[in-house]
């Protein structure tokens, strides 16, 4: 049985943890994404930017492990999954 | 009916709002739906919601996870998110706020016979968010046909069928689900009329981890002994087949509260931050 003195130190370490997650996804974390059939263009994106580009699968890892870009132009406007 | 007086605020807002939980729900899809157009896609909800859906607000943390393992980066906004949403509610949001949950509410009000699923059955929560959500797609990429979103009944419900009907109406050419979200997907519709919240009990990886902080979240339910009278109120109020009075935070959960109407007010919906509201008084 979980104590009261527990469940609050527990919420405390955990609640620090997620904003620490949080706040560095948010404001630091962020990756290069190649632009589709031009290597040479990358382009950073910060993980919100990351975020909205997974939910249409507008983000893959080709063979050679770089992150690229599935469409040019006018993102898909839905996963296709 | 009569919200009966319980000892603490918190427990009395609760069992007041108890009669009205499937309009707390309802009144959540506000937020889930996206009647304003916002599309904040880049950011997660807490709930399981398909961000294919032309109606969703935010992302769907799970999907997120998925795709973010499937390029090989750590997702930490929905990691966070999701320790955040659990260390303080734990599966509350299961129960009140998650509109898959409440289409599978709705589906069991319909008066057809139930059947319980075994205790065991929950387990396989866990198998699917170490299968589909993270092994698959980290070795196999999210091509692969069982990765999570490509079986997910959410997606096919909220996404594809719609689509279907769209081109239906429309006179264009029909583009099917595969096959194994189709079967999942009527499989789905067929259970929820004869189990309640199979998906949410059985399968769903949000649950999974949502559960994983009942026991330590900081809202939960309080059992005091000295009240209980064994009646066994509790096991007829509670849904799912947990003993409230035995594990009244147990990892199947969805933290409905309907056992907190329990008649000797042995189970009540507490939260850490009432002892330090009364540590503040004293």
């Amino acid at each position: 049985m979980v104590t009261g003195k527990t469940r609050i130190i527990v919420f405390c370490l955990l609640g620090l943890f997620a904003a620490a997650l949080f706040i560095y996804g948010v404001g630091f974390h962020s990756t290069n994404v190649l632009a589709q059939k031009d290597d040479s263009a990358a382009f950073t994106k910060s993980e919100p930017a990351l975020i909205k580009e997974v939910s249409i699968g507008g983000v893959t890892r080709d063979a050679a492990g770089n992150l690229i870009q599935t469409y040019t132009g006018k993102p898909p406007q839905a996963c296709p999954t | 009916m009569v919200a009966m007086v319980k000892e603490t605020k918190l427990a009395n807002l609760a069992a007041r709002l108890l009669p009205w939980r499937t309009w707390v729900q309802t009144g959540f899809l506000l937020v889930w739906l996206d009647p304003l157009g916002l599309r904040l896609h880049n950011m997660c909800g807490p709930v399981f919601h398909c961000y294919a859906c032309p109606l969703a607000t935010f992302a769907c943390p799970i999907g997120v996870i998925a795709q973010f393992t499937a390029i090989h980066i750590f997702p930490f906004i929905a990691v966070g998110l999701l320790v955040a949403v659990g260390a303080l509610f734990g599966s509350l949001l299961c129960g009140w706020a998650c509109p898959f949950g409440l289409l599978q509410d709705l589906a069991a009000k319909i008066p057809t016979p139930k059947f319980s699923l075994p205790k065991w059955t929950g387990h396989f929560r866990y198998v699917v968010l170490i299968a589909t959500v993270l092994a698959v797609p980290y070795f196999f990429g999210e091509g692969h046909r069982l990765f999570i979103c490509r079986v997910c009944p959410a997606g096919a419900l909220e996404k594809a069928v719609p689509d279907m009907v769209q081109q239906a109406l429309a006179g264009q050419q029909i583009i099917w689900p595969n096959a194994l979200k189709l079967t999942i997907l009527v499989l789905f519709l067929a259970v929820i009329f004869f189990a309640r919240r199979p998906w949410c009990r059985i399968l769903c990886p949000l649950g999974g981890i949502f559960s994983l902080f009942n026991r330590i979240s900081a809202f939960f339910i309080r059992f005091e002994l000295g009240k209980c009278t064994k009646c066994e109120l509790c096991h007829k109020l509670c849904k799912y087949d947990i003993e409230p009075e035995k594990s009244p935070n147990d990892l199947r959960c969805i933290r409905c509260l309907e056992c907190t109407r329990c008649g000797p007010g042995a189970l009540n919906f507490g939260s850490i931050f009432e002892r330090a509201a009364k540590a503040m008084q004293n």
